[in-house]
């Protein structure tokens, strides 16, 4: 808000001003209409009097046309006038006629004759009759004349020496155009207008006004009866022109200025008399703080307001001083400049030199001046330390800024004792915090939700099953548990298979379904591996396999050179130890945590990699890779990722149809044969191969959807999940081997197949006939004997155990140069079986002469044949 | 009272040169019509004083310390049956309101207006009221000094048009009657008694109060009314003049009416008719009541009379000092009725009619 200041003795003093503006401006109009009032009627009254004065110069008129009438009266009496020429005798006897009020005379004899005087057809031509019959004795009478004349008459008779009336004398006064009267009038008590008006008869006998003066305006009239000689009821008006002049105020204009004069003192006064009474005590009590009781009523409650507020202002001062001092902490404020305002007991104790300063860089040390300038700048959350040697104590500083009451930023300044906290902290940085050892405790209730789903599984899971689960827990719990601190370098891929390996054999059959999305290029990755990266991995695949209600599929890949992204699709929304363990896990891996919206869980790791990697060794694309599926559930998946490899597949759906088949090409480079449960073809198939090309070490690669029972040795098998990198790790090992090329071998020498037999046999014969470097099948009976012969068309068959003759004459006739030997008699053997009685059990030396034997023999019919 | 002496004096010597004009009597007197506009009160204090003359007379309330004195100024001769019944009506009328008082007749000669003694002894011993029955130019100048002093207080009687220069000091009242008022019926009356070809003379009185107010009038109302006055005599009011002037009318222009200005002028016509020759129908007027006013009448001679009700002014006068006594409201005009006393009347009406304008003073007139 912008504040608008106001004076009060301005104010009031422009208050007094128009006031008195005001008071002036009344003063000067009720003056002047006092004055214009007064003035008009002293006019009235003067007008009054000019009336009079007018009316007494008509009767003065009158008066005179009287005497004259008498004179003329007196005339016509004495004289003995000659009948006729009377008139001659008074014109020729009186000027006096000339110039007197009467204007004409008419004499009407007695005798019934009447003189006129000549005069008195200037003024009318009516009949006299009529005229003289107005006229009053001794009276005056207006008439007003048939042709307009207006007249005023007296009668007076005319007598004889014996007083005998001889006839009537008529005096007339003619009012039209009487200038003499009319000038009387208006000179005789100068007024602009005079008009005689005849009330009873209604009509205006005279009427006349100054020349040049203008009537219509302002002007006084006074209307009032003409007391007159005359008989009717006259009414003389006077009328005086009256300019409303500046007189008025020439007259006023004294008392205006006095007026003014007076009230300008009186502002002036009062303007003083408010200084003085009002403004300058005001003044005193603003800048005298003085104990004693202010004298003015009315400033007491301000005082006694402010002194209140002062009294508080010195207890929150007092308060705050406490407080200050109270803290254990030492305050400085200053102001903008950093003049100090206030130290507290502490900060004096801190800086002595604190009361001699005049700012805070006079005592503060140095190395904080920076800091302090910074928050005089405004800059905030400034903490700096001071270390005190002398007093051997450390103080943390925290500067606050602030608006100091002239609207500039302050600075507080709070130093806290932080000695003792850090040595504390020293000591503390010594042991192992408290905190991670709490974190790594199980979270109970997870486990007991787990335990207590584990425990609600179908009665027909099994139970190593659920003991490799468990198992698989534990290790991961213990993981957990474990310090991160033994690390090594690995493949990615390497961690995946292993894992899943450890994790497949726990779980048995129902993991191994999984599908896991690990490419070459990251699974080659080799990173720093620690048990919790293990337990992680571990854990997601447990979840991974365990899920029930997707897509067993975990997606490994790097969005960058060090970023891992890990999703993992699960069903264990509602069993939170995994999700614990996954916290607990990513969590010591720095490692951040998502769900997708498909429920799977997304980790990102970032991940120590090695980039200094060894050399992997690759494979060539022209390598050919026959590809037996079985009834290996994912063989598309095999084949797609082998065509990844850039490698020749040769895809085979069993066994005899690589056998049959496999005409067309001369030389696989490995064969991979897959299976899901009929583990025997693929042993077969093995067996049979190595037979046909008389050797054990071939580049064959089981790939088995769970772990077979028994694996040879000979063999390449997939450890752990099928994904890229495994497969192609396991490619790299058998394609070291050399090649199996199918139609050399059948021109090569007669492969012996040995039928039945012991393990222990097995084991004796094998050893043995190896050493004589026969090539060998093995089979356990001759029931699938066209399967091993239709390869093998001249086989030397070792029938270890007793075979159904008919199974044996069956097989001689499919095949005519197959040999049967046996080396133990039986009842019913048929002919065409050479017997070697070998002493059971069979020893070596045994067997060395019965393979001569059996090689001489051979020999020796095949050259009969 | 030399110097009293020196101003009346010059009073009168003054007064023979002033010519007194008619034309302005109209500005010094005011008839009881402009008066009563001039002072609206006077009017309804007119009628109550007229009221308390027609009642009854009522003792007067307060009790004097002195006996009042009066002093009536009379003119002619004081054992005029005028005079006498004035006197005796005055008196009767104050023995009534039981007010007491000393009267003092004082005489002023109408003929000899030299003589002043009468004002020199007034003057010398001034009463507490003076009755002035007569106001000329001598008697106007004479009353002034007493108006101003204000301690004598005057009654004008049988003059009742107040003057316009003492309404400053007015007197203790006017009493009189309309002259003009009586002038204006009798000429009225008289046009209506006469035929058209009724020939008409007039004995009138020389120019003043009544030259004008009577006689003016008359001339001028017989000529409203178209009526030619035939002969025209200017005559004092004197008894002898009158008869001497109405026998030359009689002898030289015979007219069936000579019109009387005044009582005195119309005791010399009727004079004069008595001594013409028996049977001449000429007839005049007659003003007031002539001792043998009632006979006149009645051989016609007089056509008519203007009978003033006289005794009402000296009762006037008795109340009006009573009025004055008890310290009341009281008019300054008090005009008394007139009335027309045509000869037509029987005896008995006219006996009624002086009756009842002379109810304390008939005695004397029956005499």
């Amino acid at each position: 808000m912008a504040a608008v200041t106001v004076s009060l003795q301005r104010r009031l003093r422009q208050k007094a001003l128009m006031l008195m503006v005001a008071i002036f401006l009344v003063v000067v109009l009720l003056s002047v209409f006092f004055i214009d009032t007064l003035t008009q009627a002293a006019k009235q009254k003067n007008l009054a009097l000019k009336h009079q004065v007018v009316e007494q110069a008509f009767n003065a008129y009158l008066a005179r046309a009287e005497d004259e009438m008498k004179f003329i009266g007196q005339d016509l009496s004495s004289s003995d006038s000659i009948a006729g020429r009377e008139l001659d005798l008074l014109f020729s006897h009186h000027e006096v006629l000339f110039f007197g009020g009467l204007d004409f005379f008419y004499i009407e004899w007695a005798n019934g004759n009447y003189s006129m005087d000549p005069r008195a057809r200037l003024f009318t031509k009516a009949d006299f009759k009529t005229v003289i019959g107005a006229g009053l004795l001794n009276r005056w009478a207006s008439v007003k004349t048939e042709d307009g004349a207006t007249l005023l008459v007296l009668k007076t008779k005319l007598l004889s020496e014996e007083q005998d009336s001889t006839g009537f004398l008529y005096g007339f006064i003619s009012l039209n155009d009487n200038l003499t009267l009319a000038n009387e009038l208006l000179d005789s008590a100068v007024v602009s207008a005079v008009r005689i008006y005849d009330v009873s008869h209604n009509r205006v006998l005279l009427e006349e006004h100054k020349a040049g003066v203008d009537l219509s305006a302002n002007s006084l009239r006074s209307s009032l009866p003409l007391i007159s000689p005359i008989q009717d009821n006259l009414q003389l008006d006077v009328i005086e022109a009256n300019s409303i002049s500046s007189a008025i105020f020439t007259n006023a204009l004294p008392l205006i200025l006095s007026v003014g004069v007076a009230l300008l003192v009186f502002y002036f006064l009062l303007v003083r008399q408010m200084k003085v009474l009002i403004f300058q005590p005001i003044e005193t009590v603003v800048y005298k703080q003085e104990e004693e009781l202010i004298p003015y009523i009315e400033l007491q409650p301000i005082q006694r307001q402010s002194r209140q507020l002062m009294a508080e202002i010195e207890a929150k001062d007092k308060r705050f001083l406490l407080l200050s001092d109270s803290v254990h902490s030492a305050v400085i404020f200053c102001n903008e400049v950093a003049e100090v305002e206030l130290v507290n007991v502490e900060a004096r104790h801190i800086f002595p030199n604190s009361v001699k300063a005049r700012t805070l860089f006079d005592f503060m040390p140095i190395t904080s001046h920076r800091s302090i300038q910074d928050a005089l700048k405004g800059n905030i959350g400034i903490t700096f330390d001071l270390t005190l040697t002398e007093l051997g104590r450390i103080y943390q500083w925290h500067a606050y800024t602030f608006r100091n009451e002239s609207d500039y930023r302050g600075l507080l300044l709070v130093g806290k004792d932080i000695t003792q906290e850090t040595s504390l902290t020293w000591q503390l940085e010594q042991l192992s915090p408290l905190s991670s050892l709490i974190e790594r405790k199980v979270d109970t209730d997870a486990i007991l939700n787990e335990l207590s789903y584990l425990s609600q599984l179908p009665s027909h899971i099994e139970s190593s099953h659920l003991k490799g689960w468990i198992t698989l827990l534990l290790s991961v719990l213990d993981g957990i548990g474990q310090q991160d601190q033994d690390v090594s370098y690995l493949p990615l891929g390497d961690v995946f298979r292993q894992e899943s390996d450890c994790v497949m054999a726990a779980m048995g059959i129902e993991a191994t379904r999984a599908l896991v999305d690990c490419s070459v290029e990251t699974g080659s990755k080799v990173v720093a591996v620690g048990v919790h990266f293990r337990g992680l991995v571990r854990t997601l695949l447990m979840m991974v396999m365990s899920n029930d209600m997707a897509e067993r599929r975990l997606s490994i890949r790097f969005n960058s050179d060090m970023e891992l992204e890990i999703i993992a699709m699960n069903d264990m929304a509602f069993r939170p130890l995994f999700f614990w363990m996954i916290k607990m896990l990513s969590e010591s891996l720095g490692g951040h945590k998502k769900t997708l919206q498909n429920n799977a869980l997304q980790l990102n790791i970032m991940m120590d990699v090695n980039e200094a990697g060894e050399d992997a060794l690759s494979l060539q694309a022209n390598q050919v890779i026959a590809w037996i599926a079985n009834d290996y559930p994912y063989a598309c998946v095999v084949t797609e990722a082998l065509q990844r490899f850039g490698l020749k597949v040769e895809e085979y759906a069993s066994t005899d149809s690589f056998f049959t088949q496999s005409n067309v090409l001369t030389k696989f480079d490995a064969v991979l044969i897959g299976c899901d449960k009929d583990v025997q073809s693929q042993i077969d198939m093995t067996l049979a191969l190595k037979l046909k090309h008389k050797r054990d070490h071939l580049p064959i690669i089981w790939l088995n959807s769970q772990t077979p029972s028994q694996i040879d040795d000979s063999v390449y098998t997939l450890q752990g999940c099928f994904f890229d990198y495994n497969l192609y790790q396991v490619l790299l090992k058998a394609c070291e081997e050399d090649g199996i090329s199918i139609a050399n071998h059948n021109e090569q020498e007669v492969c012996w197949v040995m039928v039945g037999g012991s393990r222990v046999t097995k084991a004796i014969w094998y050893n043995e006939l190896e050493q004589c470097t026969i090539a060998t099948q093995w089979l356990s009976d001759l029931a699938d004997y066209d399967l091993v012969l239709s390869y093998q068309p001249n086989a030397i068959i070792v029938l270890l155990e007793p075979q159904s003759s008919a199974v044996i004459l069956a097989a001689q006739t499919a095949f005519p140069n197959v040999r049967f030997y046996s080396v133990q008699k039986w009842p019913d053997m048929p002919d065409n079986v050479i017997l070697f009685d070998l002493v059971s059990p069979n020893s070596g030396e045994q067997i060395r002469f019965f393979t001569q034997d059996v090689m001489q023999h051979n020999t020796n019919s095949r050259s009969n044949e | 009272m030399h110097r009293l002496r020196i101003f009346l004096v010059f009073l009168f010597l003054g007064s023979t040169c002033l010519t007194v004009q008619a034309a302005n009597m109209a500005l010094n007197l005011m008839d009881s019509h402009d008066y009563y506009q001039l002072s609206p009160r006077q009017g309804p204090l007119a009628e109550q004083f007229t009221t308390i003359i027609n009642s009854p007379p009522s003792p007067i309330r307060i009790t004097q310390k002195n006996a009042i004195r009066i002093a009536l100024f009379l003119f002619g001769d004081e054992d005029a049956i005028e005079n006498k019944a004035l006197q005796m009506t005055l008196r009767k009328r104050m023995r009534e309101l039981g007010i007491d008082y000393r009267l003092d007749v004082y005489l002023g000669r109408n003929h000899n207006e030299t003589d002043f003694s009468a004002y020199l002894k007034i003057a010398a011993t001034p009463p507490d009221y003076i009755v002035m029955t007569k106001l000329g130019f001598v008697q106007r100048r004479f009353l002034e000094r007493f108006l101003r002093a204000g301690k004598t207080k005057v009654i004008l009687y049988d003059f009742a048009s107040p003057l316009t220069h003492w309404m400053n000091h007015s007197p203790l009242m006017y009493i009189g009657f309309d002259q003009k008022r009586a002038t204006t019926r009798l000429a009225s009356y008289l046009d209506r008694q006469f035929p058209p070809e009724t020939t008409i003379s007039a004995l009138v009185l020389p120019e003043g109060y009544l030259g004008h107010s009577r006689c003016d009038l008359f001339l001028d109302e017989m000529l409203k009314y178209n009526r030619h006055v035939s002969r025209i005599r200017v005559v004092a009011d004197d008894k002898q003049q009158a008869f001497e002037a109405a026998k030359v009318f009689l002898k030289e222009t015979p007219t069936d009416f000579i019109f009387s200005c005044s009582q005195n002028i119309s005791e010399g016509v009727v004079a004069a008719l008595e001594e013409s020759v028996a049977g001449s129908k000429t007839q005049t007027n007659a003003w007031g009541l002539s001792p043998n006013g009632i006979e006149d009448l009645v051989n016609r001679n007089v056509k008519v009379t203007v009978l003033f009700m006289k005794d009402n002014l000296s009762i006037a006068v008795a109340e009006a000092i009573k009025l004055d006594l008890e310290g009341k409201n009281m008019p300054t005009l008090y005009v008394a009725n007139s009335t027309l006393m045509p000869a037509e009347l029987d005896s008995e009406s006219l006996r009624l009619m002086v009756q009842q304008a002379y109810q304390y003073s008939v005695d004397l007139w029956r005499q």
